[in-house]
């Protein structure tokens, strides 16, 4: 129970959610919907959409919070809600492509998660600016299964025991997916040997 | 290079080899002792692998370093202005008083308390424990698929899909027979709380999702076969032929 609001910790500010205190609920959305708008907008690679489904992530976190009991920790609880949101807005989208034939993200009206830092494939090394682009890029080309398990991982920097409690998959499993992910994102990003 | 395949660990048709193992396990300090002290002299007299860590270690430097995006100022307001309009209805603590998930804590001096008051209100009200001459049927939980009629393999099948979800404020089905639109396909809520459907299907394999309160999709928990989404999650497989 780390966090600490006005003098209160989490778990009192939990209890008056369950009593439907909007306001105590207005705390919690301040202390997590950055994180939780970073995760998803990564899951899905659109940031627009992000924001819609961050809103349906608070939402569902404020009607289901009676539910919640203090066998996990509550940011594990309201990520695996987003994760989950997360997921059904990429089926959705996967079924959508497929009835309707693929059309690329900006051509729906979409925001990509970095604007175009430079076009130019760097030849001798790369300036953050455009490692963070390209890196961007990379990560939307992994699978979903291995996009989560590496932005969890390594943007947003959890150990593999809480990330197992979101995901609902194996430590093992959840390892595998990370080793996998970098891989493709090293050869992905071949390039940056030449910065080496 | 030995390719490396770890059964049962992950299976995507992504083999890795060794040194890619290796290397992974020294980044996440993974690697034993003496696996490591092997690792780090391999890297001092092989330019390539010292060249593959360091390329891992910038690309989780990177990864730490993206910039955050910023929450959008109104994005707060939005969500407490949504529970706002939407407010709870007065059974909704109820729903979340019964049917939360609970832990029961027990140990045999309370359980055969329980057994002892329940034997004796049985003996009370005279319940025959075990009726002779009949045995009920169980009730099924999840009727699927139930062909009603049909004329030929050619024709059109009628098919019944039943989610028992009371819970629910709707229920509806997305798959391959009505395009993925669930919108098209609700069901029909009983008075026990079942949702059903009828729909009418040529023989063949169909994959589906139901979709309960418009956006939480559940794959059907006692479907016959099922297959991945891509996305960690199960289709159901209905075949409408072997049903036949």
């Amino acid at each position: 129970m780390g966090e600490t609001f006005e003098g209160q910790d989490e778990s009192q500010l939990i209890a008056r959610c369950q009593q439907h205190d909007h306001q105590a609920f207005g705390q919690l959305i301040d202390c997590y919907a950055s994180t939780v708008l970073n995760v998803i907008a990564r899951m899905i690679g659109n940031q627009t959409d992000a924001q819609d489904v961050t809103q349906e992530t608070f939402v569902s976190a404020f009607r289901a919070i009676a539910d919640f009991r203090a066998d996990s920790r509550f940011s594990t609880w309201l990520h695996r809600i987003a994760v989950n949101k997360a997921k059904d807005y990429l089926r959705a989208q996967a079924r959508r492509q497929e009835r309707e034939g693929f059309q690329p993200i900006e051509e729906e009206g979409g925001n990509p998660i970095l604007e175009v830092a430079d076009e130019r494939t760097p030849e001798h090394g790369a300036s953050d600016k455009q490692m963070a682009y390209h890196l961007e890029q990379a990560i939307q080309k992994l699978s979903p299964l291995y996009r989560e398990a590496f932005v969890l991982k390594h943007v947003e920097g959890m150990g593999y025991e809480e990330m197992a409690q979101i995901l609902g998959v194996g430590k093992d499993v959840l390892k595998m997916r990370v080793y996998k992910a970098r891989i493709k994102l090293s050869k992905e990003l071949d390039w940056l040997k030449e910065d080496v | 290079m030995t390719r490396v395949h770890r059964p049962g660990i992950d299976q995507n048709g992504d083999d890795m080899d060794e040194r890619d193992w290796l290397v992974q396990r020294f980044v996440d300090h993974d690697l034993s002792p003496q696996e490591r002290i092997d690792f780090l002299k391999a890297m001092d007299s092989d330019s390539a692998l010292r060249k593959q860590v360091l390329v891992t270690e910038q690309l989780l430097l990177a990864s730490s370093q993206l910039p955050r995006i910023v929450m959008p100022s109104g994005l707060k307001a939005d969500i407490l202005k949504q529970l706002s309009s939407q407010p709870l209805k007065w059974w909704d603590p109820l729903w979340s008083v019964l049917f939360a998930p609970r832990v029961l804590q027990w140990n045999p001096a309370m359980a055969m308390v329980a057994a002892c008051v329940l034997l004796g209100v049985l003996w009370l009200v005279k319940l025959p424990v075990a009726p002779q001459g009949s045995v009920s049927p169980p009730i099924p939980s999840m009727v699927k698929a139930i062909p009603l009629e049909s004329d030929s393999e050619e024709n059109p099948v009628m098919v019944r899909l039943v989610l028992l979800e009371p819970q629910a404020r709707s229920v509806a089905v997305a798959g391959d027979f009505n395009g993925w639109k669930p919108q098209e396909t609700p069901l029909q809520r009983t008075d026990e709380g079942a949702w059903t459907v009828t729909l009418q299907v040529k023989p063949g394999r169909y994959h589906y999702m139901f979709v309960v309160d418009g956006q939480e999709w559940v794959t059907d928990p006692f479907a016959g076969e099922y297959s991945s989404d891509g996305f960690g999650a199960r289709n159901a497989i209905l075949d409408v032929s072997e049903t036949l």
